[in-house]
């Protein structure tokens, strides 16, 4: 699984909607329910957090994942030096 | 031709024997490819069974119109071969249990559709019967178009005994030779030992020859010629189609439950949203659902517009409230879409209080029976329509932001009832049987 991960490319694109649809799936939910009360402005206020949560997501995911890369991928080859 | 299932493992795509054709009883049975009208399928069935093809056109449209026909006609279309081609299921490479999940998924969705004696809600409008259809649409759309573009990437069968051998790769060269790279050595010239027949000679730096910089003798590796890579395992899919048939069976239970409580189009609607967020974020690092974005955006935006129109526009329903006494007369009405009737003319009402009713609805027509007996004030806005009074059957209050603010009175007034009425789009009609006197304010823009 480690292996398979390192190896898949991280789809940012596909994380950005999916934290969207996620966050205004469980707002929406939440209104459904009536857990909360969102009218107009209040529920453009939760779309511009979640594309700010997606976002940060992104940003995080793409400098983690960056960061595995550098801290796993071989070394270059050195040259050998014979005395 | 064989028209069974094949046993072989793994045939199809996502494992599982493959499709090839309808079972044994319909042998011989294809599309026409010369008398079609849409698909070929009545043409086929008439020609098969002998029969004249406007029979079976007439009794496909009557069953249309029963309901059968529709999931019927689609499947015959997904499963039977025509008389040039293999059939669609075949042609994609789908298994038994693709073709099983579409024939399920297809009848689940007729019944959302048309519904059948006790099974789903027959008075639920259309837009909401259709919603599945479209969720199924858009998965055998992604169905046909990720197995085709699956496909074409795929090994097409056994190689060919008869083809030549591909190349073989020449074994790459053993990392441990080494190119011997500016291998300069310097050799010492001294003139004792160029002849020289003076053993006690020194000798002197003018005799000694030019000693070069030193340079280390290098050995560069030699990058080896890469092997071909392996082909990648194929990427199984299973995001996508595990995302749509959750969907689906989400529907399918939210409409076979009703349309209630839970199984509201609001909350139906949001928690597809969240599953398909949650399958895309899955699919950021394992798979690919990208398919998914675009049926996320097709479910967002009726979501989002209609939670900002109001928290009950998924209330799809005409209602009709007959309160005979203020215990049963709400103090809010909140409805979505559609034609809300109260009826208050068999209300009798304290003297000792005010009593406020406030009716938000966001599209539709809000009809208010006033009470018998009672000095009613009456406030109201619709954003986008109109406002009419029996008293005034001639004045035009149409338009965008119309508002009203009148006091109509009924019997000897002596109960006081205030009505707060909020509108998105639509009518609001007032009624009464005997208003004694009424004072108004209306308008619009």
């Amino acid at each position: 699984m480690g292996n398979h991960l390192q190896r898949h490319r991280l789809d940012t694109v596909a994380l950005v909607f999916g934290i969207i649809f996620a966050v205004e799936g469980l707002a929406a939910l939440a209104q459904q329910s009536h857990w909360m009360h969102l009218r107009g402005r209040t529920w453009f206020g939760v779309v511009v957090v979640a594309v700010a949560l997606a976002g940060a997501a992104a940003v995080t995911a793409a400098a983690i994942r960056g960061r595995d890369v550098s801290t796993t991928a071989p070394a270059p080859p050195r040259a050998t030096q014979i005395d | 031709m064989t028209n069974t299932m094949t046993d072989g493992p793994g045939n199809g795509a996502g494992g599982g024997p493959a499709w090839t054709g309808p079972p044994n009883p319909l042998e011989g049975l294809r599309r026409s490819s010369d008398d079609r009208w849409l698909t070929g399928v009545a043409g086929g069935v008439a020609r098969h069974f002998d029969i004249a093809p406007w029979i079976v056109r007439l009794a496909g449209v009557a069953l249309a119109f029963v309901g059968i026909g529709v999931p019927i006609y689609l499947l015959a279309w997904i499963l039977l071969p025509s008389d040039t081609r293999p059939s669609i299921a075949t042609e994609h490479g789908w298994n038994r249990n693709t073709v099983v999940a579409v024939c399920v998924l297809v009848v689940v969705a007729s019944i959302a559709l048309f519904g059948i004696d006790g099974v789903g809600p027959s008075d639920h409008p259309l837009a909401w019967r259709l919603l599945p259809w479209l969720v199924i649409g858009a998965g055998i759309y992604l169905l046909v178009k990720y197995t085709t573009d699956h496909d074409q990437g795929a090994p097409v069968g056994p190689a060919d005994p008869t083809a030549p051998a591909p190349p073989v790769p020449s074994p790459p060269p053993s990392t441990t030779s080494s190119i011997l790279v500016d291998a300069t050595s310097s050799e010492e010239v001294s003139t004792a030992d160029a002849g020289s027949t003076d053993p006690d000679a020194k000798p002197t730096t003018a005799q000694y020859a030019p000693v070069p910089p030193w340079r280390p003798t290098m050995t560069r590796p030699v990058t080896p010629a890469k092997p071909p890579s392996p082909p990648r395992p194929r990427w199984t899919p299973f995001l996508t189609p595990l995302t749509l048939f959750a969907l689906i069976g989400l529907i399918g239970a939210a409409v076979l439950a009703g349309g209630h409580g839970w199984a509201r189009p609001g909350v139906v609607t949001a928690i597809s949203l969240g599953i398909i967020g949650t399958a895309l974020i899955v699919s950021a690092f394992i798979g690919r659902a990208r398919g998914l974005i675009a049926l996320g955006i097709l479910v967002a935006v009726p979501l989002l517009v209609g939670i900002a129109a109001g928290p009950h526009w998924d209330d799809w329903h005409n209602r009709s409230y007959d309160p005979s006494t203020a215990h049963q007369l709400h103090r809010s009405y909140d409805r979505g879409i559609g034609r809300t009737v109260l009826d208050l003319r068999h209300l009798t009402l304290p003297i000792s209080h005010v009593t406020r009713v406030h009716i938000d609805q966001v599209i539709g027509q809000v009809v208010i029976w006033l009470p018998a007996n009672a000095n009613t004030h009456l406030t109201g806005h619709v954003t986008f329509g109109d406002i009419e009074y029996d008293q005034a059957a001639n004045e035009d209050n149409g338009g965008t932001s119309v508002h009203t603010n009148r006091t109509l009175i009924t019997g000897d007034g002596t109960a006081r009832l205030n009505l707060d009425l909020d509108l998105g789009a639509g009518q609001i009609r007032i009624h009464n049987e005997s208003t004694r006197s009424h004072s108004a304010t209306t308008g619009g823009n």
